[in-house]
């Protein structure tokens, strides 16, 4: 049988009807259908299907989907503030919630590092990645503290309390590139990492870059959601009055790993991402 | 204006250029936002409610990612393939603000009851009676796939090539293409064939 005799898999009908069949095979396919009725019909039909599923999924939602109106212009307002702010790129949140003096940040960046230096980190990481228990440990874990000793602007509990939650937003690809030239992750998929705040701007860390580090997405059990995570729970233990914040800050900025342990009694991550989420079909009359 | 390229040169100085390399007409890069806000809205806003987080959240994301783009743009970055961009920052966005909703004893599947629940035809006539069954027959196979096949197959009817959806999800093209290939033929045994 030649190979352009042979007929279409599910898969090549779909990639057909996509328009993403590799040139090679795809010359085949267009010879293969110009002579076979059973094959143009497939195509079509899944053609059909996808077109259909499509369809539904689209009208299901579209009809909760609010004129953009409104939406647009806050995102004019937003643009327009953004346009006048100067420096990192997660702070437009905050400026708003900060008193002027507080906001022009005394970036007194402490150092952490000078006193995390050395301390723990050598020892730590090779069982780290082990508890990591995943084949992807080409990332860390936790970030090397030499390169990454967390920097932390000077707020108070209150300016930190007050902070409307931010929302990162993604660091400059320019930012992104230095981080992972750094970790000697040049030409690692750059999708697999956050460069994430080692501590988080919702504990008064800076987006200096000796507080950035790339952080592994979703390969690993402790990954940038679980780190969220820790995050969020300790602004609400700071914000209660329950934790100092030097020492939220400290235990981030030492092993976020081992802070998180602590913190939620607990050896492993309690929520994990994506995909472990638990779906709950409806009832098919309901 | 910065060149974020070059590999030479101190760290200290890259930095420096980084916060050197402001302004970039930022009228113009309103514009522009805007025009793709209007072209990317609705699908964008689509996609992530059936990721599960509500309105309300989802015009907070769609919100930061067009903030995201044009700090993105103002400081000229590269333009290849912005619509893999954007629906790559709103799925990051969309999954840690979900993270953030169920920690907050939120709803866990509210993408799916959506999905399944406000596809309701309402008061239509009885010709799109059996139209409007096979579309639930359809819609109740996304419950039912894993969340990456359901992201790869929701992002595919929002008109995303391949090469896009794997970037935005982190998978190769063979990846992308045998997840859809699974959820198709799913979608046809669902489909009555």
């Amino acid at each position: 049988m030649n190979k352009n005799e042979r007929h279409l898999t599910d898969s090549e009908a779909l990639l057909q009807v996509d328009g993403e069949l590799a040139s090679r095979r795809g010359d085949e396919v267009r010879e293969h259908l110009a002579g076979c009725a059973a094959c143009r019909a497939k195509v079509e039909e899944v053609k059909a299907l996808m077109a259909a599923f499509a369809g539904a999924y689209r009208s299901s939602l579209d009809g909760l989907v609010p004129s953009s109106d409104a939406s647009r212009s806050r995102l004019r307002a937003h643009m327009a503030a953004a346009s006048g702010e100067r420096g990192g790129w997660w702070r437009r949140e905050v400026a708003g919630a900060l008193p002027a003096p507080a906001w022009a940040y005394l970036v007194a960046a402490i150092a952490l590092g000078a006193v995390l230096l050395g301390l723990r980190y050598q020892a730590q990481r090779p069982s780290e990645a082990r508890e990591g228990g995943s084949e992807y440990i080409s990332g860390p874990l936790v970030p090397d503290t030499r390169l990454t000793p967390g920097a932390v602007g000077a707020v108070t509990v209150g300016q930190v309390c007050a902070m409307a939650e931010v929302v990162a937003s993604e660091a400059p690809a320019s930012v992104r590139q230095v981080v992972f030239h750094e970790y000697g992750l040049d030409g690692a998929p750059t999708q697999e990492y956050e460069v994430d705040h080692l501590i988080t701007p919702g504990l008064g860390g800076t987006d200096d870059i000796r507080n950035l580090w790339p952080e592994p997405h979703g390969n690993t059990t402790w990954n940038s959601y679980v780190k969220d995570e820790l995050e969020d729970h300790l602004h609400d233990l700071v914000c209660q009055g329950k934790l100092d914040l030097g020492t939220a800050q400290h235990d981030m900025a030492t092993n976020w790993i081992s802070a998180y342990k602590k913190y939620f009694h607990t050896d492993q991550p309690l929520v994990h991402n994506i995909s472990v989420v638990t779906i709950r079909r409806g009832s098919p009359n309901g | 204006m910065a060149t974020d390229t070059s590999n030479s040169g101190a760290r200290v100085a890259l930095m420096s250029a980084i916060d050197a390399a402001l302004p970039l007409a930022p009228r113009a890069a309103e514009e522009e936002v805007v025009a793709l806000f209007d072209q990317f809205r609705g699908g964008l806003l689509r996609y992530v409610l059936s990721l599960g987080i509500d309105l309300h959240d989802g015009e907070d994301v769609i919100q930061e990612v067009f903030l995201s783009l044009f700090r993105h743009l103002r400081l000229g970055r590269s333009r290849a393939n912005l619509r893999g961009w954007i629906f790559r920052v709103a799925h990051n966005l969309a999954l840690k603000q979900r993270s953030r909703a169920q920690r907050q004893q939120a709803r866990i599947a509210a993408g799916e009851d959506l999905l399944e629940e406000r596809f309701d035809p309402g008061a239509n006539p009885e010709e799109q009676l059996a139209k409007s069954q096979r579309q639930r027959q359809l819609l109740l196979v996304v419950a039912a796939l894993s969340a990456q096949d359901r992201c790869c197959l929701l992002l595919r009817a929002e008109g995303l090539r391949y090469r896009e959806i794997a970037d935005v999800l982190g998978m190769s093209l063979g990846a992308v293409s045998n997840s859809l290939t699974r959820s198709m033929e799913r979608l046809m045994r669902a489909d009555g064939r």
